[in-house]
């Protein structure tokens, strides 16, 4: 009860979600990716363990699916429903799409110390976007007189290979763990400044623009040159921390909190910055010239839009911050095979942005463990999350979805998300 | 039965996601989305919308804010050069001693008493028959330069029996002898023979004077006529009406005449012809049909002005027919009063400017003014349909209405759109001096359908039909004035198919 009105209190707050985020992996500390939410979470066993590559992947939408977008017009002909997709999008949207895969993961623990070391790729992309642009586009600006729309779109992308060292230790019922990342910048698209806002005015439909724009990109141009080249360049360093505490008052219960993904890159391979900041307004062309001439030019119209819109253009470096991102999560084993939690996750991205999840996990035999979950993400509860943990003698499979319907039938849900790898306890007999 | 139970729902749900329908054979279903766009924006004055009135009109604004139509043109200019020519002259003679009478005659009889040369030539031929050693002094005193008489030495020898000789005239003065109603100039010879003057008999004596160009030329000189001097004035105004009148209420042609000449000048003006689309107006009065002298100038140049106006020629009805271009002919003479003295220089010049001023104070009257433009529409396919609205304040004191009528390539009038009602630009209210107190303002709004967007793609040419007329049906005259101005603003609506 007291955990139900838990979730109904961050209910309550909780007005926008739309992180990446791994809700149900923070439950399962039999794994040690889930060190990666939390560097406090302690491997259970003594010794090495060797993480195979593995893949995590997430996309999400937190305005429709690809069947609100697409639906079935007649007996075998599919259309694009933009109105119903207008129905679902809030003011300002976000599509994202997440890739880590971890090349390299090495774990050890010695009694109440433990450390690991990981070598990932990671690749961070979200696309901001008003329901004033879709409205725009599908209607026109004739559904918008009298109106200011807002239409500037945001994209922030970033791809970066990060190289982390962590360390934790058992200090009676708290456990601590904090992590230093190095982290090596390959490519970014950021949008600073988005302002776009076209205002029609209701008399003589004159149009309005404000367009303040800034977007800086790295590493594009080599991408395109030599993408080998560009997959081994350090000249755009970084640096990140995570830091995490975990709380065992009894035996069956356990507090965890972290923060991570502090830290910036600095960008000054291939850059490029585009900024754009003028305001234009045309109410149409002037007649005054008309009775004289034979030929109406819009040359002058056109030089005037160009030198208010022609973006500026430089190769500055800049500095970029990864999306700093919370964990708070409460764990309680209700026997020898079964625990429940709560998780609550929130990235900063000028504001908080939270989801949560409520987390079951049994294990079945005692080769398979299964978890689930029910989560509040992209604005919705219709993510329910799966993971299938199977162990023989030193080695761990782990399959884990937040939205296992999601994985499998990415074209019904907002949110696509699954993490799947393969755990080796190194020393003979040792089990994890 | 744990595990098959999950094994089956996992199977069953991993079966559902595996049924895919081909998403990229998706489309778009039917969209009109409406575009909103301003077309016009303006704030026009008589400056804007007469700018197409020719090369030589220009607005003229009073300190009262009144508006002149102005055209200025130079009618005729004429320089003395173009009409007095001197003509060569050719002299031979038989034997002769010491001196030669050479006649300079003239044309027309003109007597001169001194003529400066600009240029010209001289070419002499001195012949005899028993060749020696000796000096001959070439000279002729009438023509003299700084002073200097015109003087050729020719050294003889005992081999020689000829001589030519060629002076360059350029800066040289004739004094001539006049008798006997001829001009003349005397060739005097002087030979030395060891340093004695000796009389010896020529064989022959040749002079030729060609290439004068002058540069005055002094006596009693005969009647000058010059070639008769056509033009036209361009208005820029009428090509496009068909009927209705325009009547300015003060038209006035000012014509202005400056002149050097040394002789009296008598001026013509013929066939002063206003000239429009459907006809010609000549424009007579008293001061148009007399003829027009202009004194002699001396030390100044004389100046003199002709008026015409309503109150001494017909120039109003001469303008009504709404011209497009006046034409005119001048005949120009000069010293019809001949063989009086006179002198008269290559550069006098006489000059003869006409203003043409049109205060913009009319009645225009039930005025139908029609325009063709080859058009060739872009791709309309995609739009449904477009509301134009158009709205207009207008202080000026006329009213327009226009119809568009589009024709295909054979001419053929395939659709025709009433813009507004009777009108869709409403005049300004005017108190009794004609003057605008209020601005007129409408708003029309023309809807042109999938129709009509499909006739203006067929279209090959778009004739506009316009209307104009003034205060009561232009019979009260109106006053144009600096203040007035058309405010305009083009939108459109349009739905579109993309």
């Amino acid at each position: 009860m007291r955990y139900a009105l838990l979730l109904w209190f961050i209910a309550g707050i909780v007005t926008v979600t739309t992180a990446q985020q791994e809700m149900l992996l923070h439950a399962l500390h039999e794994l040690p990716q889930a060190g990666s939410l939390n560097p406090a979470i302690a491997p259970k066993k003594e010794g090495w363990i060797l993480s195979l590559p593995s893949v995590a992947f997430n996309y999400g939408n937190n305005a429709f699916t690809i069947d609100d977008l697409i639906r079935r017009h007649g007996a075998d002909s599919l259309v694009y429903d933009i109105p119903r997709v207008l129905s679902k999008l809030e003011v300002q949207n976000v599509i994202q799409y997440q890739l880590n895969v971890d090349l390299l993961r090495v774990s050890w623990r010695k009694r109440n110390l433990f450390l690991s070391a990981l070598v990932s790729e990671k690749v961070n992309t979200k696309f901001y976007y008003s329901d004033d642009l879709v409205h725009f586009a599908w209607y026109g600006n004739g559904a918008h007189i009298g109106d200011t729309v807002r239409l500037g779109p945001r994209l922030d992308a970033h791809y970066y290979r990060e190289l982390s060292v962590s360390g934790g230790y058992v200090l009676g019922k708290f456990t601590v763990g904090i992590r230093a990342k190095f982290l090596a910048g390959l490519g970014n698209v950021e949008t600073h400044v988005g302002q776009l806002d076209l205002y029609t005015d209701p008399v003589d439909y004159a149009l309005t623009a404000v367009a303040k724009y800034e977007v800086q990109t790295a590493g594009l141009e080599n991408f395109g040159e030599d993408p080998w080249r560009a997959a081994g360049n350090f000249r755009n360093p970084g640096i990140a921390a995570d830091a995490g505490i975990t709380y065992t008052p009894f035996p069956r219960l356990s507090f965890q909190a972290s923060i991570g993904n502090v830290g910036t890159i600095w960008w000054s391979d291939d850059v490029k910055k585009y900024s754009v900041d003028g305001t234009y307004e045309f109410g149409g062309i002037a007649l005054n010239n008309f009775f004289s001439v034979d030929t109406l030019t819009l040359k002058n119209l056109g030089d005037t839009l160009k030198a208010t819109f022609l973006p500026r253009e430089d190769s500055l470096s800049y500095a970029s911050d990864l999306v700093p991102r919370g964990y708070i999560g409460v764990r309680w084993k209700a026997g020898s095979r079964t625990h429940v939690g709560v998780v609550v996750q929130g990235e900063y991205v000028g504001d908080i942005r939270p989801s949560f999840a409520a987390t079951v996990g049994h294990r079945l035999f005692p080769f398979l463990e299964l978890a689930t979950s029910v989560a509040w993400k992209n604005r919705t509860w219709e993510n329910v999350g799966l993971a299938v943990v199977f162990q023989w003698k030193q080695v761990q499979v782990y399959g884990i979805s937040d939205n296992f319907v999601g994985a499998i039938q990415p074209r019904h849900s907002r949110n696509v998300n699954f993490r799947i790898g393969a755990n080796v306890a190194l020393g003979q007999g040792q089990k994890m | 039965m744990r595990a098959r139970v999950v094994t089956a729902i996992v199977l069953a749900l991993i079966a559902a996601g595996c049924f895919y329908d081909d998403l990229e054979q998706a489309r778009l279903p039917s969209w009109t989305p409406q575009l909103a766009l301003p077309l016009v924006s303006s704030e026009l004055n008589a400056g804007d919308l007469l700018s197409n009135i020719g090369a030589q009109g220009y607005l003229r604004y009073d300190d009262d804010g009144a508006i002149v139509l102005t055209y200025e043109a130079v009618v005729l200019s004429a320089v003395a050069g173009e009409v007095f020519e001197v003509p060569p002259v050719h002299f031979e003679a038989g034997s002769l001693t010491d001196h030669a009478e050479i006649p300079f005659d003239m044309p027309q009889g003109d007597l001169l008493a001194r003529l400066s040369l600009a240029s010209g030539i001289l070419t002499y031929t001195l012949e005899w028959s028993n060749p020696q050693q000796a000096e001959i002094i070439f000279s002729i005193p009438q023509i003299t330069k700084d002073g200097e008489v015109l003087t050729e030495l020719i050294l003889a020898d005992a081999l020689q029996s000829a001589y030519t000789g060629t002076i360059d005239l350029s800066g040289y003065t004739f004094e001539f002898d006049t008798r006997d109603g001829r001009n003349f100039i005397d060739v005097v010879l002087e030979t030395f023979s060891n340093g004695k003057l000796i009389h010896p008999v020529f064989g022959g004596l040749g002079v030729t004077l060609d290439d004068m160009d002058f540069l005055e030329v002094e006596g009693k000189l005969q009647s000058l006529h010059f070639d008769p001097r056509s033009d036209t004035l361009d208005l820029g105004l009428g090509r496009n009406w068909i009927s209705g009148n325009v009547v300015f209420v003060k038209p006035r042609i000012l014509l202005t005449v400056e002149s050097d000449f040394g002789l009296p000048v008598l001026l013509r003006i013929d066939n002063f012809l206003a000239v429009s689309n459907t006809g010609t107006a000549q424009l007579s009065g008293s001061v148009i049909n007399s003829a027009w002298e202009i004194p002699p100038a001396s030390a100044a140049v004389v100046q003199d002005t002709l008026n015409a106006t309503a109150a001494n020629s017909n120039i109003v009805d001469f303008l009504s027919i709404s011209p497009t271009h006046i034409s005119y002919q001048v005949n120009l003479a000069a010293n019809l009063l001949a063989g009086q003295s006179a002198v008269l220089r290559q550069n006098d010049q006489i000059t003869m400017t006409a203003h043409l001023e049109l205060p913009l104070e009319c009645m225009i009257q039930d005025v139908v003014l029609l325009d063709t433009f080859d058009v060739e529409f872009p791709d309309v396919e995609n739009l449904h349909s477009v509301d134009i609205n158009l709205w207009f304040e207008n202080s000026f004191p006329h009213t327009i209405s226009a119809q568009v009528l589009l024709s295909d390539s054979t001419g053929v009038i395939i659709d025709s759109l009433l813009i507004g009602d009777d009108t869709f630009i409403v005049a300004g209210a005017t108190n009794e001096a004609g003057d605008v107190i209020s601005p007129g303002e409408k708003t029309s709004v023309v809807r042109l359908d999938m129709e009509t967007l499909a006739n203006l793609q067929r279209a090959q040419k778009i004739i506009i039909r316009a209307g104009l007329s003034t205060d009561e049906g232009g019979t009260r005259p109106v006053r144009y004035t600096t203040a007035n101005h058309l405010r305009c603003k083009v939108s459109a609506l349009a739905t579109v198919s993309p």
